[in-house]
């Protein structure tokens, strides 16, 4: 779901942080804690486009930057295993976010004039090594520095989807769809790379009511839709070792400009494949009150059909905590219990600290899923403090 | 100072009491040292904060970023974008460009279009202030929006947000919509920030950029050099700063040398001056020892004497330095904005370090000066009876010892002139040991000159003249010192005129010869990093006119050679233009001449340069080596065909022919057309008909005569700073010598009244104050003309050679030279007045006739 959150709070976090002459500057994290406040009666929509109900998607362009929204995100998460040795896990995660500084831009046609922003988060756990990094990377539009568009590949004259950042990127493969896809990215400092190809083994699915996903009861939203299981195969850089790996991976696309409201606080998101071929999508927000918002939880059945669940029955509770070293405390492990759908599922981090601590700091990582069902799949849980 | 409180009163009184005896002493003590101290810090106040400035302005915002790629041209963005994304490295574009604020006669301002959301991976800005209410996405989003230094705003004085620059494209209005740094940043003088897309839009220069900034190791530098396009260079930003550094160099290093100088003199005062006031004050000693005041308490005192002046002293001459500093700052910022067309801050740059060392050398001069005389003093004192006769005895033997030691400082002199290598720091040893060596010899001089003056003794010349030779003579152990303090100071004074001198006439000289067309002509440019070449049709037309002989042409550009910064011409020189060159030939004798016409016929061969002698002598090159040169193609290997004299850059300039220029860039050459007349030609009736073209108003038309004047009138200007300082010197020179003199008669009244008593008249005992006098100071001087001229030999052709690289033909200039005696003549004379009116004064205060005996050096 709503990474929406992640990116508009991110992406002002990013204006506050690249700004360079920041005065007061915010400690990191800090940008995460004034989300609900950024989101709120700061935000100014005026101007832009907004999610309404009843979208019609036109692909490959809508898998392009929606001009005219605010914000933007293209993510992608994989639970990976050597090859040779299924036990060495790995979870990666690449999303590229956009946000535009204004609404429209002006008749030059200078690309350095281009209002949007984008920023990349790009992460590696290593499982057997308990140890998870994550870096970043920032960059204005400009003259194709970064992007997400058709762009004519080499001598060929078909132009085909890339979603860029310098030199991170997800390239479509083909000039009609969006997979088969290759990921490639690489920090040399935190010695982590990642070049894989992607294929989608299940179609698209449109979350929410036909693509547009509600946030709240006050017709905040966004405009969603996933592919909720890929294959993957290529080589993970870690240290000085590289990997042949495998395994599954989800991607989401989402954009906005209508996003939380003001009480909210932050959300808990999961991507969960299952080994009997489905896939769940749950969401649920936190209010400043203390109180739960809006949930959500999505069923896409073997066959690639979805069916949004009732979340009456629904229960999702935290079972264990982790502590981040500036003291914050996220839950860290779950039991989903759901009778009607013959769900009770233990759902628990790979890895214990998988936390993004960069200039937007959230928890994203790995997690390994049992009880009614095995699996795999990511958690993303965003606003705490 | 506790210590006092451990001292027998007795010791403070008696010393108190000297002092109120004699104020003039203690006033030229902590003169000495002030003038001094103020000379130093002047220069090294204004050294530091000049080149802070000067790098403060250049490269502030560049922060971190360790290469930059440059072109001739501005580059296309896209090979920034291939960078990012193909090297995945730290990128930055820059637009750096010179605008004039308000119009074409405005102050130069650093223009700077910058990816400002990237800005925080490259430079230190974190912690800057911004105004009020602006936000960094401002500067994309608004047109024409730019960011001003709130120190540049303050200076000059601007309202509101509106403000019009002049720019290459002509004038642009821009709308400041913050100001950044505090009011006394500097770091944010004569600078504007722009977004670079913002400043792609003004300068008319969509998909272009001047540079890339890069962050990457030497490595990557290494891969990507080989990657980057043709005509691309990849430099190292230590590299290009070190240049501009260097441009630099030459001005402060002949502050340096002249605030240097200052000291010498200064400390040569200082001990002059502790020198008199100890033998004065050796009875006093030896009476305190009696009444049984320890050794131990006498130099404890007398160390603690010595700290306060030097104390007092350093911290008068600190705020007179500032004050000096204040002054000067404004000069070289002028040199420098002249020299190279930028316009650093005028602030002085305050560092504890610099305070620290500045009153390191003041109290540290004070105590060499002070020490050995304190020393000297407290260990005759017991003797206080025979004590003159055993200083007199003790400073003969020292003089007989002297002229060997000046024989030794002149071998050490000659080995340092063999040993180039021993670099700048070996020059200015050089310089003092012939300082010295001169010194050294002064008491022989003088007591030879007495000597043979007695020996032609005629009866004309009257008792009191006899008395004054014998008298000299005799006193050498107390004149000594003050003799070669003056000779120094003089010395010192004339060897800066004449170096000066040497260096203005031989820039006049080189100036003249070089700018030797009738006519310049230029494209109109008031920005310093403008290299449009004159339009073809212009050339055209000036082939046509009758009136024209021949034509040279002119382009510059900037390039490296052996790791330093280049200024490269690329110049077509008919015979005229060619005869505005000299050239050092293969070997050291410069009247050895070069085969000229050879020279210009290598020149036109491929593969030939001509380079500068600074740049040829900083490398040891001479005609026939090679040398390799930075070019938009690479390193290439030119042969030298000649090495011309010049004075332009200390960093060296070359030449190459249009043609060979033409192999390696894409630039026009031909900026700058020179136009050689006919010698019948009408030179009004041509400039008329050129100011009547179409393109006349983007042309600057320049008669010799005013390019010349401008390029004089710019050296002058830089000759102003050293004329400042050799004022100063000339100053603490003339206090100096004042103060000895004074010192030395003052320190005879007690003499006098001896002498009263045995019968001198006031007018014998005045005239025989003035003859010696006037002996000290004609001695010395005329001394100083020959040591001024060995030492300004030392600096031209030592000093300015091994740091610059650049030979100075020097020249005496008589008035120089004359200048040294009357100088002396005029303080030595000066100093008699005071003493001769305390005679007057007690004169008539005590007839002769009541003064029965001579009072004995009780203790007052």
């Amino acid at each position: 779901m709503t990474r929406v959150g992640i990116a508009v709070a991110a992406l002002l976090a990013l204006l506050l942080l690249i700004s360079p002459w920041q005065d007061e500057n915010p400690k990191s994290g800090e940008s995460t804690l004034r989300l609900a406040e950024l989101m709120g009666a700061k935000q100014d929509v005026e101007g832009y486009l907004t999610a309404r109900p009843g979208p019609i998607f036109t692909f490959p362009k809508d898998h392009w930057q929606h001009q005219g929204y605010q914000n933007e995100w293209w993510y992608l998460t994989a639970n990976l295993h050597d090859r040779n040795n299924p036990d060495i896990r790995f979870g990666v995660q690449l999303t590229v976010f956009r946000f535009a500084l204004a609404a429209d831009r002006e008749e030059d046609a200078n690309p350095w004039l281009s209002p949007n922003m984008y920023m990349a988060h790009f992460a590696i756990t290593h499982v057997a090594d308990n140890q998870h990094r994550a870096s970043e990377r920032f960059s204005r539009q400009g003259p194709n520095l970064a992007g997400a568009k058709a762009m004519p590949q080499g001598d060929q004259s078909l132009a085909m989807t890339r979603i860029w950042l310098a030199d991170w990127q997800l390239q479509s493969l083909t000039a009609d769809d969006l997979f088969p896809m290759l990921l490639q990215a690489a920090d040399g400092d935190k010695q982590i790379a990642a070049s894989l190809s992607l294929k989608a083994v299940k179609p698209m699915v449109l979350q929410g009511e036909q693509g547009f996903s509600r946030k709240n009861l006050e017709g905040g939203g966004s405009y969603y839709y996933s592919y909720p299981r890929l294959t993957i195969a290529g080589t993970l850089n870690w240290d000085k070792h590289e990997f042949e790996v495998s395994g599954e991976g989800w991607f989401d696309h989402e954009w906005s400009s209508n996003s939380l409201a003001p009480y909210q606080a932050g959300w808990d998101w999961f991507s969960l494949q299952l080994q009997d071929g489905s896939e769940l999508m749950y969401y649920g927000f936190r209010n400043h009150d203390g109180s739960d918002g809006l949930k959500y939880l999505a069923r896409i059945s073997a066959e690639g059909e979805k069916i949004s669940l009732d979340t009456e029955q629904l229960d999702v509770t935290a079972v264990d905590q982790w502590h981040s070293p500036d003291g914050t405390v996220y839950p860290s492990g779950w039991r989903l219990k759901l009778p009607t759908q013959g769900l009770d599922l233990y759902i628990e981090p790979r890895v214990s600290d998988q936390l993004m601590d960069l200039s937007v700091r959230y928890w994203e990582g790995a997690v390994k899923v049992s009880g009614s069902h095995q699996g795999s799949g990511y958690v993303e849980l965003a606003g705490y403090k | 100072m506790v210590g006092l409180r451990l001292l027998p009163p007795l010791l403070l009184q008696a010393n108190l009491g000297y002092f109120r005896k004699h104020p003039w002493l203690l006033m030229f003590a902590l003169l000495g040292i002030m003038l001094g101290v103020a000379g130093v810090s002047g220069v090294e106040i204004t050294n530091y904060s000049a080149r802070k400035n000067f790098d403060i302005a250049n490269e502030q915002l560049l922060g971190q970023a360790r290469y930059r790629l440059s072109s001739e041209q501005p580059i296309a963005e896209s090979l920034l974008t291939q960078l990012r994304e193909h090297w995945g490295v730290e990128a930055a574009p820059l637009i750096s460009r010179h605008v004039r604020l308000h119009n074409d006669t405005g102050p130069v301002v650093q223009l700077l279009g910058i990816d400002v959301f990237q800005l925080q991976r490259f430079g230190p800005m974190q912690e800057v202030p911004v105004s009020d209410g602006f936000q960094p996405r401002q500067l994309l989003l608004e047109p024409a929006s730019v960011l001003i230094g709130e120190i540049s705003y303050q200076r000059q004085q601007l309202k509101g947000a509106e403000l019009t620059l002049f720019t290459d494209r002509g004038d642009r209005p821009v709308n400041i919509i913050g100001r950044i740094g505090a009011a006394d940043d500097s770091r944010f003088s004569s600078l504007l920030l722009m977004d670079i897309g913002r400043a792609q839009q003004l300068f008319n220069m969509a998909g272009k950029i001047d540079h890339i900034e890069l962050n990457i190791d030497d490595d990557k530098a290494q891969k990507i050099r080989q990657w980057v396009p043709a005509g691309i260079q990849l430099v190292s930003v230590q590299k290009s700063r070190g240049a501009t550094e260097n441009l630099t160099e030459a001005l402060h290093l002949n502050l340096s040398a002249m605030g240097l100088l200052a000291m010498v003199v200064g400390v040569f005062l200082v001990y002059n001056t502790l020198f008199f006031s100890l033998v004065q004050r050796q009875q006093l000693f030896g009476q305190l020892r009696n009444v049984g005041v320890s050794q131990r308490e006498l130099i404890t005192y007398l160390l603690l004497e010595l700290l306060l002046i030097g104390s007092i002293g350093t911290l008068l001459g600190l705020l007179a330095g500032l004050l000096l500093a204040d002054q000067l700052l404004v000069l070289v910022t002028r040199t420098i904005n002249d020299l190279y067309a930028v316009s650093p801050i005028e602030i002085l740059q305050l560092q504890p370090w610099l305070i620290l060392k500045v009153v390191a050398v003041g109290l540290g001069g004070a105590l060499l000066a002070g020490l050995m005389p304190a020393l000297h003093a407290v260990k005759t004192s017991v003797r206080s009876s025979q004590s003159r006769v055993l200083l007199e005895r003790k400073s003969r033997q020292l003089s007989q010892r002297l002229p060997g030691l000046s024989v030794l400082l002149l071998l050490l002199a000659l080995v340092l002139y063999y040993l180039p290598q021993t670099g700048i720091v070996g020059g200015y040893l050089l310089v003092t040991a012939l300082l010295l060596a001169g010194a050294c010899l002064m008491p022989m001089l003088v007591s030879y000159s007495c000597r043979g003056l007695a020996a032609i003794r005629s009866p004309q010349r009257g008792l009191v003249f006899s008395m004054a030779l014998k008298d000299t003579e005799r006193g050498l152990s107390r004149t000594a010192v003050a003799l070669m303090a003056l000779m120094v100071a003089v010395a010192v004074t004339v060897s800066m005129s004449l170096m000066i001198g040497s260096f203005r006439s031989t820039l006049d000289l080189w100036l003249k010869q070089r700018l030797n067309a009738d006519i310049y002509i230029s494209p109109q440019t008031r920005l310093p990093d403008d290299y449009r070449s004159l339009a073809p049709q212009i050339w055209q037309w000036l082939q046509d006119q009758p009136e024209i002989e021949t034509l040279a042409s002119y382009q510059r550009v900037s390039t490296e050679t052996l790791g330093r910064q280049l200024q490269l011409f690329a110049s077509d020189l008919p015979p005229q233009a060619q005869s505005g060159y000299r050239f050092k030939s293969r070997f050291k004798h410069r009247f050895k001449s070069t085969d000229v016409q050879q020279v210009w016929q290598d020149f036109q061969q491929p593969g030939h340069i001509l380079i500068s002698e600074p740049l040829a002598n900083r490398h040891g090159l001479f005609r026939g080596d090679k040398i390799p040169l930075m070019t938009p193609l690479g390193v290439e290997e030119f042969v030298i065909a000649g090495v011309y004299f010049d004075y332009g850059d200390s960093n060296g300039r070359a030449i190459l022919s249009p043609q060979n220029f033409s192999r390696y860039w894409h630039l026009k050459p031909g900026r700058v057309a020179g136009l050689y007349l006919k010698p019948e030609a009408d030179i009004q009736s041509l400039l008329n008909r050129i100011r009547r073209l179409p393109e006349a108003d983007m042309l600057r038309i320049s008669e010799r005569r005013g390019v010349l004047d401008r390029s004089l009138e710019i050296f002058e200007r830089t000759f102003l700073v050293t004329d400042v300082l050799r004022l100063l010197a000339l100053l603490v020179a003339f206090v100096g010598m004042l103060s000895a003199l004074m010192a030395l008669q003052l320190e005879r009244q007690q003499e006098m009244k001896l002498l009263r008593a045995v019968g001198l008249s006031l007018k014998q005992r005045v005239l025989l104050l003035s003859y010696q006098g006037l002996l000290i100071g004609l001695l010395a001087g005329i001394a100083a003309v020959p040591v001024g001229m060995l030492l300004a030999w030392g600096l031209i052709e030592v000093i300015q050679l091994r740091a610059f690289g650049w030979t100075l033909f020097y020249e005496l200039e008589w008035q120089s030279l004359l200048q040294a005696p009357i100088l002396a003549v005029t303080a030595a004379l000066l100093a008699c007045v005071y003493p001769a009116w305390k005679q007057y004064k007690e004169h008539s205060s005590v007839p002769d006739q009541i003064l029965k005996s001579p009072p004995s050096g009780r203790l007052q």
